[in-house]
């Protein structure tokens, strides 16, 4: 047997090499074999060792998920954690209701976008440099705060009147987690008064300088990998035997999603104030009627223009109501926020409104007599950037799910209808 | 016609022929010429289900010849594609 037969009826699984080996290769030799026979040749060993039944067909797709995964995750740069632990005591008297939004007060400030924003702007710690290249400040801070900040209260069990907080921070540096770590506690310990004996701050545990990288999780990528291949195996599988279900489900996904983008965006600002202390008329002395009809028609917002055609003025404002929101935080700092379908727009409202708050505070806190500063914008008008609606892949999923569903409809009624003509005829 | 295993059938049909002989003559009966992979995963095939089997033989290459069972098989083939034959010709001309 030439080399170049061995070789190619080492493309067959043993048991078949050891049956046909030997009358294969005479075939070959009588052959003379050009590279379209060689080509037929590794195709039909292939087609041997690759037995498509259940169990390969899923191992397949795990190991793929696995190898898909795995060369994933080692891209992802290692997570640090750093953590600090700070104690404060209560004050006699202060209730813990009191005390709990004097706590959220504080972190309010300290996670603030322009204190986050200072922060990672400060030379010496210089964060998320390629995310601000490529993304803009706002979300920057927002995945700073949301993603990679906890602060987490947690009662002393001990002493009721003590309040433990943990605070940490995730980042790829674990010199630089800590550092942010001593900044936010710092920030924090400012932001709670501490004349006389109203708050006592005390650092239980200073900032660690973190250890292993606790980001990524890659065995548990990995496996999430394995699941995602094996439920990929089973759509192959589910394709090969009931075809109609997953072309169905397949094309309503693609048809939802490409229907949703028939639905107009809905882009959300929002904006943070603190004022202590606030009137409760305050946000409805803005909301009025006029007021949002003055938004509405002011030539460069120009809002709601297709709804103002069709309907009445008084149901756009019913209308405007909806999509703009003054909440509050806690008993001093509200949240303001507007959805609208152009983003710079949403943006310009959500500003008119702070001012308009400002405006009635000045007027408000004059006729209570409160003669010192008690306004700050903790967080001003964000610019969105991506919208809020319609969530297209939501849309796409359902699409999908009913599609699936009704493949399995139509394949169950195909399955049914000729036995029903059967037994009839 | 181009199911390789019905090509190996059909070769068979005429008497025991080994691999080579199979190729030469599908390739001068069908106008196919079926690769050696093509041929020995019809051949694996076949043997499986007992349509074919094995001649012994003193020569390194290995005659097959057809079964009873893959006879018949061959001919309700044959006889399925003989009406399919026979209908398209008879439209074809009424066409």
């Amino acid at each position: 047997m030439n080399p170049k037969s061995q070789w190619a009826i080492r493309c067959y699984p043993a048991a078949w090499r050891k049956r046909y080996g030997a009358e294969f290769a005479a075939l070959l030799e009588d052959v003379g074999p050009g590279w379209r026979d060689w080509w037929d040749v590794a195709r039909g060993g292939l087609k041997m060792r690759l037995k498509w039944n259940f169990a390969t067909v899923l191992t397949a797709c795990g190991l793929l998920g696995a190898a898909v995964a795995g060369g994933w995750v080692y891209r992802v740069p290692d997570q640090f954690v750093s953590t600090a632990v700070l104690r404060i005591a209560r004050p006699e008297g202060m209730t813990e209701t009191g005390f709990a939004e004097r706590l959220q007060q504080a972190q309010t400030t300290v996670l603030s976008r322009t204190s986050l924003a200072e922060m990672i702007q400060r030379p010496e710690l210089d964060l998320y440099k390629s995310d601000r290249a490529r993304i803009p400040m706002e979300d920057v801070v927002r995945d700073m705060r949301n993603r990679d900040i906890k602060i987490s209260p947690a009662r002393d069990a001990k002493d009721r009147n003590l309040n433990a907080v943990a605070v940490s921070f995730a980042y790829t540096d674990p010199k630089k987690a800590q550092l942010v770590v001593q900044r936010l506690v710092g920030a924090l310990a400012e932001q709670l008064p501490r004349d006389g004996a109203w708050v006592k701050v005390e650092v239980l545990d200073p900032p660690t300088l973190a250890g292993g990288p606790t980001e990524p999780n890659r065995i548990a990528y990995i496996a999430a990998g394995v699941v995602f291949g094996l439920a990929f195996g089973l759509v192959l599988l589910g394709a090969r035997r009931w075809p109609i279900v997953v072309t169905a489900g397949l094309a309503a996904g693609l048809i939802a999603g490409a229907a949703s983008y028939l639905i107009p965006d809905r882009f959300i600002s929002t904006a943070v104030m603190r004022i202590d202390p606030a009137s409760p008329d305050l946000a409805p002395s803005v909301l009025t009627d006029q007021r949002l009809i003055a938004l509405i028609q002011k030539p460069s917002l120009n809002l709601y223009q297709n709804d103002r055609a069709k309907m009445p003025i008084a149901d756009v404002v019913a209308e405007m109501r909806r999509d703009l929101q003054i909440t509050a935080i806690n008993s001093s700092s509200f949240a303001v926020r507007f959805q609208y379908e152009n983003r710079y727009k949403a943006q310009a409202v959500v500003r008119e409104v702070l001012t308009a708050l400002t405006e009635a505070n000045v007027m408000l806190a004059r006729e209570h007599g409160i003669g010192k500063q008690n306004l700050e914008v903790v967080s001003p008008a964000v610019l969105p950037e991506q919208p809020s609606r319609p969530n297209r892949l939501s849309i796409a999923v359902m699409g999908l799910a009913g599609g699936l569903l009704l493949g399995a409809l139509l394949t169950a009624f195909r399955r049914r209808g000729p036995r029903v003509l059967a037994a009839g005829a | 016609m181009s199911d390789p295993t019905l090509l190996v059938l059909a070769s068979l049909a005429e008497g025991d022929k080994h691999g080579y002989a199979m190729m030469e003559d599908i390739e001068r009966f069908a106008g196919t010429r079926l690769g050696p992979g093509t041929l020995y995963g019809a051949i694996t095939r076949l043997e499986e289900r007992g349509w074919i089997r094995p001649v012994p033989s003193e020569d390194r290459r290995q005659p097959y010849t057809i079964t009873a069972t893959g006879r018949k098989h061959l001919e309700e083939q044959v006889g399925a594609l003989d009406a399919i034959v026979k209908t398209a010709q008879r439209r074809l001309k009424h066409a």
